[in-house]
């Protein structure tokens, strides 16, 4: 693998305010790699670090082996694709997608043979004269993918590419950016604050938060090792609590439970956590060792699942069960059930709660 | 140049009205009220036009017959005529001038950031305020100062000072509404500064430019008080009309006037058909 872009260090203020805050990455050659995090945590002022756009207050941006930290967006080998398209509104669809290639010099009719087959790539080889006004959202969006990668760059930036599109569109579009990426190869760098999406396309997640970098890793990763609570939270829902292990017993929530040996150090107080679908509801009077009595507050149905929440010594937890299909609801407790939940110890996770490197 | 705002503002007033009436009662009101503001603006220029073809001397109604005499004298007068040329030449010049100056200076205003932009833009804005006599007698007393001769160029000069304001405040409005991504998806296609201008910013400030260049045109082809205190030798056709209007009104008067109306009729249908921005276009 090669590394296409490396940050090194970066940090953008904005007077008083710091957008970005000494981020170090690197994305290899093919990578679809996204940058997830709530709005304002400095994802959009990163990309346009890397696209250009705004230069960075300290550290170096390299991309493909050349440092190109003082370059102007247009003598940089990246093409984004901006949360509004900003496609041209006076110049048609076939117009728009040649304007990198006509602005580079090249003969028109090479210009229009070239936009008329990156059209064709996302679906839309027969809206070459139409007006940007005259198309839909997911149209406009795809039209923003082709002028950005007619130009062949070597990596393509996205903010919020599919923020502007309605539920439906956008799961379809998620597809449709994942089939385009993999057929032109390219290396995708994403900005996005829905995680959902983050780890359905990316190949690898950076969480971020306040500027820096919390997390960085392929989506299992994320999902079943976070390195801290705020991972936790944001990636998915993760049942919180506060414990103290010794040797193989973890003392928590008034109880013990069984964690592997050496999870975490002796005695110090810890945040625990684990995943709703990574425990499990038994009846109280089964003999099990190591589990959490519990009653059960709150039920919801999640079509071949349900969530149920209980309550364990004033902590409410979630916990996802499947329903099978033949004996609906019959596996299910009710409201007001006194339960006892068993978690896999090897699902237990620990969270550092100080911000990670 | 009110001729140009006044039509138009006609124009829009008779069609907001044009909605469905609820009572006939108010669709009367509505009519004497249209009909009045419409009197108002046009009853002058009517009589005008039509004095223009009068073939008596004398102002008085009923007319005495028809004429074109007043045109043909008009053709044959070569200091109307020259006058004429003057203010066309001076109009295109300082349009041209304030132009070439208020859109960069619009686009600095806009897009840079720098310090003391805020009182930039006021000191921009100002003259635009000042009284034209105070525009004028100050560049007189500068030009004296530098000792330029008075000619139609210093009037040229003076004209696109006081238009300044006008271009750059329209445009600039027009630049805040134009989202900044355009011009970065430009530059990030590989687009150099002056490509991104005039492939994709000027395309779309089109309407506001033109607007303020036809505006700029009419101000300053009727501009009295600078041109009075900047030429040399030279007249406008306003500074024209007005000596000779010492002598008293003449018809011939009345046929400049008409053709100035035919005029800004055209400068009317040029600047809607320019000025109507295509579909999509903001
Ligand atoms: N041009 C700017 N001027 C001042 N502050 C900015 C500018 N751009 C971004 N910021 C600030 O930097 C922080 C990060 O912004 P941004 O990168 O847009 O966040 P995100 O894309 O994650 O929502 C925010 O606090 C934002 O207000
Ligand atoms: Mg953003």
């Amino acid at each position: 693998m090669t590394e296409i872009v490396a940050l090194k260090n970066i940090s953008k203020h904005f007077g008083t305010v710091i957008g970005v805050d000494n981020v170090s990455l690197t994305v290899e050659q093919g990578e679809f790699v996204t940058l997830l995090g709530p709005s304002g945590c400095g994802k959009s002022t990163l990309l346009r670090m890397i696209g250009g756009f705004e230069e960075p207050t300290q550290g170096g941006v390299v991309i493909s082996g050349k440092d190109v930290t003082h370059l102007p967006p247009n003598k940089r080998p990246v093409n984004i694709v901006f949360q509004d398209y900003a496609l041209f509104p006076h110049m048609s669809v076939g117009k728009n997608v040649g304007y990198g290639l006509r602005v580079g010099g090249m003969r028109r009719t090479e210009v229009a043979e070239r936009a008329s087959d990156a059209l064709e790539l996302v679906g839309l080889a027969d809206r070459f004269d139409a007006k940007p006004h005259e198309l839909s959202g997911g149209q406009r969006q795809r039209v923003a993918l082709a002028r950005a990668v007619v130009r062949q760059p070597k990596v393509l930036l996205l903010d919020e590419p599919l923020s502007a599109l309605d539920a439906n569109l956008r799961e379809a579009m998620q597809v449709e950016l994942k089939r385009l990426q993999r057929k032109v190869g390219l290396t995708f760098i994403m900005v996005t604050h829905d995680q959902t999406e983050a780890l359905a396309l990316s190949d690898r997640v950076i969480v971020m938060r306040e500027g820096r970098v919390m997390q960085d890793g392929t989506p299992d990763v994320l999902y079943d090792r976070p390195s801290s609570s705020y991972v936790a939270g944001f990636i998915g829902t993760t049942n919180l609590f506060q414990g103290q292990v010794r040797g193989e017993t973890l003392h928590a929530l008034g109880h013990q439970l069984l964690v592997p040996k050496g999870l975490a150090p002796d005695g110090s107080m810890l945040t625990f956590g684990f995943r709703p679908e990574k425990a499990e509801i038994l009846p109280l009077d089964a003999a099990a060792k190591g589990t959490l009595p519990a009653t059960v507050t709150d039920i919801l149905y999640h079509g071949n699942s349900a969530r149920i929440v209980v309550d364990v010594s004033g902590v409410s937890l979630s916990i996802d069960q499947t329903i099978a299909g033949a004996r609906h609801g019959s596996g299910l407790p009710e409201i007001g059930d006194r339960v006892q939940i068993a978690i896999s110890p090897d699902r237990i996770m620990v969270l550092a709660d100080e911000v990670a490197a | 140049m009110t001729l140009l705002e006044t039509t138009s503002a006609a124009v829009i007033s008779t069609q907001s009205v044009s909605r469905k009436p609820r009572r006939w009662g108010t669709r009367l009101g509505w009519s004497v009220t249209i009909g009045a503001i419409l009197a108002f603006l046009y009853v002058p220029i009517a009589v005008l036009v039509l004095f223009s073809f009068n073939t008596s001397r004398s102002l008085s109604w009923p007319m005495e017959g028809l004429t074109l005499d007043w045109y043909r004298k008009l053709a044959g007068n070569e200091q109307l005529i020259e006058a004429v040329g003057n203010s066309f030449y001076v109009a295109t010049c300082s349009t041209i001038l304030t132009l070439v100056i208020g859109v960069p200076a619009a686009l600095a205003l806009d897009r840079l950031s720098f310090s003391g932009k805020g009182a930039f833009r006021k000191l921009v804005l100002l003259p635009i305020a000042l009284p034209g006599i105070i525009t004028g007698i100050s560049m007189l007393i500068l030009f004296r100062m530098v000792g330029f001769t008075l000619s139609l160029e210093t009037v040229i000069i003076g004209h696109a000072t006081a238009l300044l304001a006008v271009v750059v405040t329209q445009v600039y409005a027009r630049l805040q509404r134009l989202p900044r991504s355009y011009e970065e998806a430009s530059a990030d296609l590989g687009a150099s500064g002056l490509q991104t201008f005039f492939f994709v910013t000027l395309p779309n400030i089109r309407s506001a430019v033109i607007g303020a260049g036809l505006l700029s045109f009419t101000l300053s082809f009727d501009e009295i008080p600078v041109t009075f205190f900047l030429t040399g030798r030279d007249n406008t056709l306003p500074m024209y009309i007005w000596s000779t209007m010492r002598r008293g009104l003449t018809p011939e008067i009345n046929a400049v006037g008409a053709l100035i109306v035919a005029f800004s009729a055209v400068l009317i249908v040029l600047s809607v058909i320019l000025m109507r921005d295509k579909p999509g276009a903001r």
